[in-house]
């Protein structure tokens, strides 16, 4: 088993060079030369060069390219040209929201997602499974963002329940903050919770049809406990990891709906620093949340281990 | 989290094609997903019979609620909600039709070349990986970032966030293929590797492909939405229902049709296209249901 | 959405009360509370001196304070000058400074202070390059005394001095040392209220000055007796405008600045919502790259004029009629001294055959016009939507870049990138600092005999006379199409009906203003 973490954790360099690269080339990607666009339009020739050696843009590319890692291996994610500030400054600064909204959205999802699901299992091919599904699979249908606006009309606009927008950060008291995320992490949390469900629903069935439930069923145990305490447990073996990719696929729809609700957070970050041309920003928060992606997907598959005996690794 | 999947033998063989399309049929929820696939279709492709012109501004006629005129109003600077919703429409189909062909192309080519020639797999699969290691929208803001907002922008960044997501499904379904027996007849009957792919390979990952083409067409269509939607997308005076949104998001009080009926429309055809995706998989590849497909989706 | 009639009469009620409750002031005025007000961005920086953009002298006026300020008619008093006086037939002015006087970092003004900052303002404020042209020198002669020595008389310099937009503010002068010509890094004034924190995309943060000196004269427009009563003021950006005016109605934020002109007859109906119309706030234009580019032929530049029908453009831009009104003017008829009709015929030609025939004449082919807008104010864009339409009725080829403000900004001073870009110019009381006809400002349009009446205008005395120039300049403005004007705009903001004292006015100003 161990080895075989060992061997997770190096499968994971490549895919983090290549993401590295890949973050490199989007930067080389961009018309014009990086350092001008560094150095933003009011910049003079001098301030240009200096910036081309301040990165070492004048190296060939390879060099650049090594550089690169070197900088990533050590944190330096840059300057952004319009905060004027570190670029891993600009993202700690904002990490508060989106990863309270993100986390919110996944309690949602899942006191959703999970018992509909179930229930979904339960009641395999009966009209309540058949309406269960059809609406999750209409929230698998609904942009995120399009329920966020929906939201702030019904509940903020016409009836006033919650703030239109905005985040109270946590030093104005935790009660304020969970007040603003309400909204977006609905919008959030209920697209999820539909795929949750569908996800919930075919495991529980997978697990319906093995051996040992129908032995439960032929010895005469009671259709309630089959389901509760046989099933469902097993059942909670991938929906348990759902969880963890919900967190990576939630994490990247809260960039969108913090758009929607003014939520100052990576998302919020990433597009105005796409709007505003400040690539190292850019670069800065895509890497990062690629980066967790990886963690999250890595903790993911190792958590099978753990949960389930049955898996087996070489 | 690979996906192996063992298309049915029957799934390629031209015989079984009635059959095909009889169970295809069958299921009224496919059918109700083709149906408002092909009702997205008409719209898009009669864009300029049925729809004026969606840029065209009569000023003093603005925000008008739906009536005779205007079926779906009109916004803010008095354009016709209706026929900008249609042209979105076409917008989205030409989105979703060039994402799956560009993202085919590519994925099927790195697919088959990291399924089929093994010492090409490690590199190919590692650069797929890397892609994919990006949430889907972030990447694609980032690349958008990058090129600068044009339809052919959006189609490209769509395209290189969903090409990997292609590959791995094709590479899978060719690793399983080469091995089986008629394959190794085949080479043992001298075929060339170019033959062998075309002729009994490709065909044969065909079912899983078709399948993804669904779901690769509903998440273009829903990125592009987004990415229109915060500004990084198309240039916002080209009608994407993802621009109509965040305009109309303004006068979501005064004039909530502005917001309805293009939300409704990315509703109703993604719904579709999900719908008749899972017709699809249902029928053409039964293996993969359940988990991996829901994964597949999610990223 | 029909509503019940005993809920429309309690909106009706509440609105009485919050149109009353400001008009009659009755309440004594309330200290503590923090004013939230909804800005419709990020500032680009907090140094007052370097920008022109309207959002930074709302936030920056609290904190900084110049000499003379506005009284309610905008004409020219002191603020931090306690008398001034003129000698040397009107080439030497006197400035005796109020005494003791703080900056926020606990140090007493000084004219040292005076110097520095002025000079600075000198050097960097569009306004003050211009003023600048005329001062010969300036000096501390002590502690308290300033002596600005003119190379002409000037009949503008009070009112340059007292112009919030692009101020003349004063800046302790280790901070103007510091900084030179770079932006300032700490920001700090003798206003009201302090600089506390920016937190990009958060908020900018300012708290009540507890040492801060008032005037003893009594309030009067900006001028007179200022009180931060508010504890603390947040400048929070939100950048869209629904949520803006969403977060006004739901109590969110106090002041929410911009609202869209088209909203007014909701955010008339809302409950506890005040709906403030501030007239004028400015024109809207499209200004013209005179220095490089297609924009640089006359004709081609006429042709734009000519083809432009203003209704709709307006319409479009401010929806509702209240809020714009298609006038020729360089300066508004609300300022009847300097309101003109000249050049009057060349305003909204709606005249397509005209500027077919000049696009001709001049030889255009199709090139691309770079015509650069934002949507962060909704106006500009979709004034550029409707104009594009027409400009391409007649043949132009408009390419409309939407950025973002911050961006538009940065680009306007780079001549090879742009052909047009949307702005507006924001009400001035004093035309010979009106970004209006302005040479050295992005669009470069500098005329020869423009500058002569500019010039003039900014030494001359006379009233009359002075208005005579300012015909012959709407006139070269016209005919030479320095820019091209759409339309005149009014404001909407939207405050709550808690907030007391408040002054629908372009300048925002927050001091003498309560929380109930």
């Amino acid at each position: 088993m161990k080895t075989y973490v060992v061997r997770r954790l190096l499968a994971l360099l490549p895919v983090a060079l290549v993401v590295a690269t890949v973050a490199f080339v989007l930067m080389h990607l961009a018309p014009g030369d990086p350092a001008s666009v560094i150095a933003g339009p009011d910049a003079s020739r001098d301030d240009v060069q200096r910036i081309e050696k301040q990165l070492g843009l004048d190296a060939p590319m390879p060099v650049q390219l090594v550089r690169w890692y070197g900088r990533l291996v050590r944190g330096d994610l840059g300057q952004s040209i319009f905060l004027r500030k570190p670029v891993t400054d600009a993202i700690l600064d904002r990490v508060e929201p989106t990863l309270l909204l993100t986390l919110f959205a996944i309690a949602i999802s899942v006191a959703i997602g999970v018992p509909a699901g179930v229930i979904a299992a339960r009641y395999h091919d009966t009209t309540t499974d058949q309406v269960l599904m059809v609406i999750a699979l209409l929230g698998v249908s609904i942009p995120n963002f399009l329920l966020g606006l929906l939201f702030i009309l019904f509940f903020s606009v016409w009836l006033g329940w919650f703030p239109v927008a905005g985040y109270s950060p946590l030093e104005y008291g935790w009660l304020k903050t969970l007040r603003s995320l309400v909204l977006p992490a609905f919008a959030l949390g209920l697209v999820q919770s539909a795929l949750i469900a569908r996800i919930a629903r075919s495991s529980m069935l997978d697990i319906l049809r093995e051996q040992y439930i129908t032995a439960g069923r032929a010895k005469g145990l009671a259709e309630r406990a089959v389901i509760y305490k046989h099933a469902l447990k097993n059942a909670m073996i991938p929906t348990v990891t759902i969880i963890g990719i919900s967190f990576a696929i939630l994490i990247s729809g809260a960039v969108v709906v913090e758009t929607v609700f003014n939520i100052p957070g990576l998302g919020r970050l990433i597009i105005s620093a796409v709007l505003r041309r400040d690539y190292p920003v850019i670069q800065g928060v895509v890497l990062c949340i690629a980066g967790l992606y990886m963690l999250i997907n890595l903790a993911v598959d190792l958590s099978y281990l753990v949960f389930d005996p049955r898996v087996k690794y070489q | 989290m690979s996906v192996i999947a063992l298309p049915r033998p029957d799934a390629a063989r031209p015989a079984a094609r009635p059959r095909w399309l009889v169970l295809l049929t069958r299921r009224k929820t496919t059918m109700v997903g083709a149906g408002l696939m092909v009702l997205m279709l008409a719209l898009g492709v009669l864009a300029p019979v049925i729809a004026g012109n969606p840029g065209h501004m009569d000023v003093a006629g603005r925000l008008a609620a739906p009536g005779r005129a205007h079926w779906f109003g009109t916004d803010d600077v008095g354009r016709d909600v209706w026929s900008r919703v249609v042209y979105g429409a076409r917008l989205s189909l030409l989105v979703g039709v060039a994402v799956v062909v560009l993202s085919f192309v590519v994925g099927v080519a790195c697919g088959t070349v990291a399924g089929y020639y093994r010492r090409l797999d490690n590199l190919v699969m590692r650069v797929m990986d890397g892609l994919m290691a990006f949430p889907a929208i972030v990447l694609a803001i980032a690349l958008m970032a990058a090129l600068g907002p044009s339809v052919i922008n959006v189609i490209v960044a769509i395209a290189v966030v969903y090409s990997p997501r292609v590959a791995r499904v094709v590479r899978g379904s060719v690793l399983v293929i080469r091995e089986t027996a008629y394959v190794e007849a085949a080479r043992a009957l001298g075929a060339s590797d170019l033959t062998l792919l075309a002729r009994h390979v490709l065909p044969n990952c065909l079912s899983p492909v078709i399948v993804q083409g669904s779901f690769v067409f509903a998440a273009a269509v829903l990125t592009e939405a987004a990415l229109s939607f915060l500004g990084v997308g198309v240039p916002p005076y080209i009608p994407s229902w993802g621009v109509i949104l965040a305009e109309g998001r303004l006068y979501i009080q005064q004039a909530p049709w502005l917001v309805l009926y293009p939300g409704l429309a990315i509703m109703l055809t993604i719904f579709g296209l999900n719908l008749f995706g899972d017709g699809l998989r249902d029928l053409l590849d039964p293996k993969i249901r359940g988990l991996a497909t829901e994964r597949q989706r999610a990223a | 959405m029909r509503r019940h009639a005993a809920l429309a009469l309690t909106v009706l009620l509440v609105i009485a009360l919050g149109f009353a409750a400001p008009l009659g002031a009755q309440e004594q005025p309330k200290a503590g509370g923090v004013l939230k007000v909804a800005t419709i961005g990020e500032p680009p920086t907090l140094d007052l001196h370097t920008t022109t953009a309207v959002i930074v002298q709302q936030i920056t006026w609290h904190v900084y304070e110049g000499l003379y300020t506005y009284d309610k008619s905008y004409n020219a008093v002191p603020l931090l000058v306690d008398s001034h006086a003129v000698s040397d037939g009107g080439r030497t002015c006197t400035f005796k400074l109020r005494r003791g006087v703080k900056f926020h970092n606990g140090k007493e003004l000084t004219a040292s202070d005076v110097v520095a900052s002025l000079k600075r303002w000198g050097r960097l404020a569009t306004p003050g390059k211009q003023l600048w042209k005329n001062v010969e020198g300036l000096e501390a002669k002590d502690p308290h005394t300033v002596a600005m020595y003119l190379k002409e008389p000037s009949g503008a310099l009070l009112m340059g001095l007292a112009r919030p937009n692009n101020g003349a503010v004063i800046y302790p002068k280790e901070i103007v040392d510091a900084a030179g010509d770079n932006p300032v890094t700490e920001f700090i004034g003798t206003g009201p209220y302090r600089f506390v924190e920016h937190k990009p995309d958060r908020h900018v943060r300012l708290a009540r000055f507890k040492d801060y000196v008032a005037r003893t004269d009594a309030a009067d427009g900006f001028g007179g007796k200022r009180t931060a009563y508010a504890d603390e003021i947040l400048f929070i950006p939100v950048p869209d405008v629904a949520v803006r005016l969403a977060g006004v109605e739901t109590g969110e934020y106090h002041v929410g600045l911009q609202i869209q002109q088209d909203q007014y007859d909701r955010v008339k109906t809302m409950p506890g919502v005040v709906a403030a119309i501030i007239k004028p706030e400015g024109w809207s234009t499209a200004v013209l790259n005179h220095k490089q580019g297609l924009m640089t032929d006359k004709r081609v530049r006429q042709a734009f004029q000519a083809a432009l029908d203003m209704e709709p453009i307006m319409a479009a831009g401010f929806g509702n009629k209240a809020f714009y009104r298609l006038d020729p003017g360089l300066s508004f008829p609300e300022q009847p001294q300097w309101h003109s009709r000249a050049a009057a015929e060349l305003y909204n030609q709606k005249s397509p055959a005209k500027a077919k025939k000049l696009l001709q004449e001049a030889g255009y082919n199709g090139q691309p016009v770079r015509w650069i807008t934002t949507k962060e104010y909704q106006w500009m864009y979709k004034n550029a939507l409707v104009a594009k339409q027409q400009l391409e009725a007649v043949g132009f080829k408009v390419d409309l870049q939407v950025v973002d403000w911050a961006t538009l900004v940065q680009r306007r001073n780079k001549p090879e990138v742009w052909d047009v870009f949307s702005t507006g110019i924001t009400f001035n009381p004093e035309p010979a600092f009106s970004t209006g006809p302005a040479c050295n400002w992005p669009g470069w349009w500098c005329h020869a005999d423009k500058e002569q009446w500019m010039d003039a205008i900014a030494r001359e005395s006379d009233a009359r006379k002075r208005r005579a120039m300012w015909d012959r300049v709407q006139t070269i403005f016209y005919e030479d199409v320095g820019r091209v004007k759409f339309g005149d705009f009014f404001g909407l903001t939207a405050v709550r009906h808690e907030v007391h004292g408040f002054r629908a006015t372009n300048e925002l100003n927050l001091w003498n203003v309560w929380l109930r």
